[in-house]
């Protein structure tokens, strides 16, 4: 399907026929944040098979909840935020899983003027961030979300957004260093 | 002001979060001394270093939205709140209604791309209701079988999926599963129970689940996107309130609390009102009760009696209280 079409759509008016049982702007809403939030689960060292359970778990609750989808409120928000609590939830429960690296869908470093061991060092730092302070740099690194985005997926201030941001990359900067 | 304040600001420029009012500040910060200057460039290579590289794998995204429409078909979850099957096929009805009036065409050109999956019709929905004073036994295709309490309902299709049974429960059953190598889950108002082959009751009503195991090992989860989920083990009892995570295990008397399977009505710690409301399941009759004190009552307790007369005052003579009787009509009062 080209891209191009099923970005007109904004996602309010996505929500407002979804809301109407249609099957079709349900697609392209699966077909728009699908695979972002499939990557997402990835770069956080969830395994592909329990990343697509992860998401596929969220988009049958949003069909079957359909009728209680609030057209006013982000449904981005709304998808971060449920991956990002089924991951805590995940780890929680699994904790030796995620430690291990799957080496065939590893960030694939590449040559951008750092040697490679370089690379390999900043996402075993990112790693080894909390949890809290991870969640929360991720969102921002990755998927590029406004602190106030950022506040509203993890239920923080944006103060607090703030101080886990500015956390984090001392914490990173040191084990980078 | 603190450095942690500056850097907060750089990192804010950095990711496009500083305000033009912040920014002033900011760049007066970094012209006061060189040493500012490489601080913010310190904080701006890190940035840079944790930039993500593009993921490489392999995702079929048609593959992923058919499995998407049989997890939807298979787990008529939500749907599960109406009393028949008819919800569950208008939900996947091959009848588009586009009403994106702004945008019809736009409509028509998606429409045509894909077309929605409809579940196997000749796989029947089977709807088991049990009526007060009646307890019913629920055989399954898989050799499973399933004791319902009375005032119950259990809704399964007639076959199983290959990769997992699905079942859902309104009320009380006692459930005998048979190891198959594929889960039996069990969706409840608020709660999802999840076995592998084990004996263990659940019990859902006014959006709590309780279950209590009495042979192997049960996964309860609450039924919400966080799914907070704990192991029970034999002889263990959790319940999950409204949407809260299940509470830690305790072991129980699992004999002695279920009860129901030899005709008895056993509490423990269990409010008037649901007593209450056991009492017009188990006996067929209306019992209400008229107290303004009401959560002040508890009893623990078991009943074998046959006649709820009995019983009432059995229970009345506990908790000192008194009941009079109307055409089957039974008042609780002080």
């Amino acid at each position: 399907m080209p891209q191009n079409i099923t970005n007109i759509a904004s996602d309010k008016e996505l929500i407002i026929e979804i809301k109407a049982s249609s099957q079709n702007a349900f697609k392209i809403l699966f077909n728009n944040y699908y695979k972002p939030l499939i990557d997402f689960c990835l770069y956080r060292r969830i395994d592909l098979d329990i990343s697509k359970d992860i998401v596929q778990e969220i988009f049958t609750y949003i069909w079957q909840s359909r009728d209680k989808l609030d057209p006013d409120k982000s449904i981005k928000s709304f998808l971060y935020k449920s991956v990002t609590n089924k991951i805590i939830n995940y780890i929680k429960h699994s904790s030796s899983k995620t430690l291990q690296l799957d080496e065939s869908i590893s960030p694939k470093p590449q040559n951008n003027g750092l040697t490679i061991e370089s690379k390999i060092d900043i996402y075993s730092a990112i790693e080894k961030l909390p949890e809290k302070l991870k969640s929360v740099f991720m969102l921002s690194r990755i998927e590029g979300f406004k602190y106030s985005e950022i506040a509203e997926i993890s239920e923080i201030s944006v103060k607090a957004v703030e101080k886990r941001m500015t956390k984090a990359l001392k914490l990173l900067r040191k084990s980078i260093s | 002001m603190k450095k942690t304040y500056f850097q907060n600001l750089c990192i804010k420029d950095i990711t496009n979060n500083i305000s033009d009012n912040e920014k002033q500040i900011l760049i007066q910060w970094l012209e006061k001394s060189e040493e500012n200057k490489v601080e913010y460039k310190n904080i701006r290579e890190t940035w840079n270093l944790t930039k993500p590289n593009t993921l490489e794998y392999k995702l079929n995204i048609e593959d992923e939205w058919s499995n998407l429409n049989e997890n939807i078909t298979s787990n008529p979850k939500i749907a599960s709140t109406n009393k028949t099957g008819k919800v569950l096929a208008s939900l996947f009805s091959p009848k588009f209604k586009p009403i994106w009036a702004t945008s019809a065409a736009l409509v028509l050109i998606i429409s045509s791309l894909f077309v929605f999956n409809t579940f196997n019709s000749s796989n029947k929905l089977k709807i088991i209701t049990s009526q007060n004073n009646e307890r019913l036994e629920v055989v399954f295709n898989d050799g499973s079988f399933a004791q319902l309490n009375s005032g119950s309902e259990l809704q399964f299709y007639e076959d199983f999926e290959n990769d997992k049974r699905n079942v859902i429960l309104k009320g009380e059953a006692f459930f005998s599963v048979k190891k198959d190598g594929r889960p039996f889950i069990i969706t409840t108002d608020n709660a999802i129970t999840t076995v592998l082959g084990t004996q263990f009751n659940v019990w859902s009503r006014s959006n709590e689940t309780r279950v209590i195991v009495k042979e192997g090992k049960v996964s309860l989860a609450e039924n919400s996107l966080l799914g907070n989920r704990v192991i029970l083990t034999r002889g263990e009892l959790s319940k999950v309130k409204a949407s809260l995570p299940p509470i830690e295990p305790t072991k129980v008397d699992a004999d002695h609390l279920l009860g129901w399977l030899d005709g008895k009505l056993v509490f423990d710690n269990t409010s008037l009102q649901e007593i209450a409301e056991e009492f017009e399941r188990f006996y067929n009759v209306e019992v209400s009760v008229e107290l303004l004190d009401l959560a002040k009552y508890n009893l623990t307790g078991s009943f074998e009696d046959k006649n709820i007369k009995d019983a009432l005052a059995k229970l009345c003579l506990a908790l000192n209280l008194n009941f009079n009787e109307n055409n089957n009509n039974y008042v609780i009062t002080k």
